[in-house]
């Protein structure tokens, strides 16, 4: 099984879907420990990638998360427009001219995504960020695939590494971000961008992570 | 994107970009820093991802640089978080040739800007606007240091061959006629530069008339900067000098004769 352009779309689609159902949540995850914007933000985002798509269609993998990330970054209004615009960039890079994907491809292509987030926005695990969602879910990606898991296998294990890393932003005291000058405040609340890195990862595993 | 333009007037100057969340503190900062400028330093600043929604609309920043770009040179300023994330995503991939007259620069937004337009007016280099504008809160550090017990920050010298000191002038002719006399001479023994702030203004302490415009009067604070080598023993003398009331030195000038 390998990870085909069409269920890249389909991810895409079901992202956007995603945050815009969970665009009040997300925003009020937002308002504990930020600037009550994260899920009006992402869903504007992701309406202007879903406007770009038809454009890109035919094209290879890459286009398209390029496409996803430039969009994102022009839209999105606030330090997610950056943090994950610099994600889709940076697995579209990765990702190339290719049509599908192997299982080692889409692990190299979701790592190159996590690294671009680390650098783009200085951080590190524990900080209280989408980092530390999309980090462990890229981790446990990379130990199934090279176990020799299936895509559907280490996709499901990546999302559930992704939502206990989520899970586990709830005790942290951010350090990154506009939720770190609220210091011993921020701790008890899970970090927007960590959901909404949960719910990219989980439009990824029901898009791909099905066979067709 | 094409070559450089020279523009008229103010082109052998830095222009300045200032980056924020909000069209409005955008357009009120480029007010404040235009009248600061007088005219001699360009001011690009935008914000909001649009004019109604706070935010970062990468887009228009791009615009601002592409617009603002100068042979002499760019100080970007930003407020925080998206402001500067983009920002840095843009330099990034700009034509790396042009890249290295571009500075992003810490300094704090409304007070560093202020600082760079004001050395950018009078001539100053890119580099100098921008150490200028790194100690931009300096002035209100000062202005706020408490009265008895100085900060850290207003204490703390600008350069590593310098020294600072906060004093009291508790002598009852304050630092006038003798009392001023003996600081200056005091002064003067040592080859560092020394400065004296008092209420915003600014005296070389080797200068007898300078010293005495500053207008010290009984109980009022100094401040003192020495730069050089024999710094902290300057600033020593005089500390001795003045919390003694001039006394000490008065009597080993009586005893002389």
């Amino acid at each position: 099984m390998s990870v085909t352009r069409q269920c890249i779309l389909n991810f895409v689609g079901a992202a956007a879907a995603a945050l815009h159902r969970n665009s009040q949540y997300l925003t009020e995850l937002d308002a504990a420990i930020g600037d009550a914007d994260h899920g009006i933000n992402m869903d504007r985002g992701f309406k202007a990638v879903i406007a770009r798509l038809p454009g890109v269609q035919e094209k290879d993998i890459g286009t398209i998360l390029k496409t996803v990330g430039m969009a994102l970054v022009s839209t999105v209004g606030g330090a997610a427009g950056p943090l994950y615009g610099t994600f889709f960039l940076r697995m579209g890079a990765a990702a190339g001219d290719k049509l599908e994907l192997t299982a080692t491809d889409l692990s190299a292509v979701l790592e190159a995504g996590v690294r671009g987030v680390a650098e783009r926005g200085k951080a590190n695990l524990n900080e209280k960020t989408m980092l530390d969602a999309l980090q462990p879910g890229a981790e446990a990606l990379r130990q199934a695939v090279t176990r020799g898991e299936g895509i559907q296998e280490a996709l499901r294990l990546a999302v559930a590494a992704a939502e206990r890393g989520m899970q586990a932003t709830i005790p942290m005291k951010a350090l990154k971000g506009r939720a770190s000058y609220l210091g011993e405040r921020s701790i008890g609340h899970q970090d927007p961008g960590a959901t909404s890195s949960l719910l990219i990862l989980q439009a990824l595993g029901s898009s791909c992570g099905v066979e067709a | 994107m094409g070559v450089l333009v020279r523009q008229k007037g103010n082109a052998l100057v830095a222009s300045l970009v200032l980056v924020c969340h909000s069209a409005k503190l955008a357009e009120g900062l480029r007010e404040l820093v235009e009248q600061v400028a007088r005219g001699r330093v360009r001011v690009f600043a935008a914000g909001g991802l649009d004019e109604h929604t706070l935010g970062s609309n990468p887009d228009e920043i791009r615009l601002l640089l592409e617009r603002a770009e100068n042979a002499e040179g760019m100080l970007v300023l930003m407020d925080l978080g998206s402001s500067v994330l983009a920002t840095q995503m843009l330099v990034d991939d700009w034509p790396e040739e042009r890249r290295s007259r571009i500075v992003l620069c810490e300094a704090a937004l409304v007070e560093g800007a202020v600082a760079a337009a004001a050395q950018l007016a009078a001539g100053s280099s890119l580099e100098e606007a921008v150490q200028e504008a790194r100690r931009a809160l300096q002035p209100k550090v000062k202005l706020l240091a408490k009265d008895s017990l100085p900060s850290a920050d207003a204490l703390a010298p600008d350069t590593p061959s310098g020294a600072a000191l906060i004093l009291r002038v508790a002598h009852p002719m304050g630092l006038h006629a003798r009392p001023a006399a003996l600081f200056v001479q005091t002064a003067k023994r040592f080859r560092s530069g020394i400065r004296v702030r008092h209420a915003e203004r600014e005296a070389n302490a080797k200068s007898i008339l300078e010293v005495l415009a500053l207008g010290v009067n009984s109980g009022a604070d100094i401040q003192l900067k020495a730069e050089g080598d024999d710094a902290v023993e300057a600033l020593e003398a005089l500390r001795a000098l003045v919390e003694n009331d001039f006394e000490q030195t008065s009597l080993t000038d009586s005893q002389r004769g």
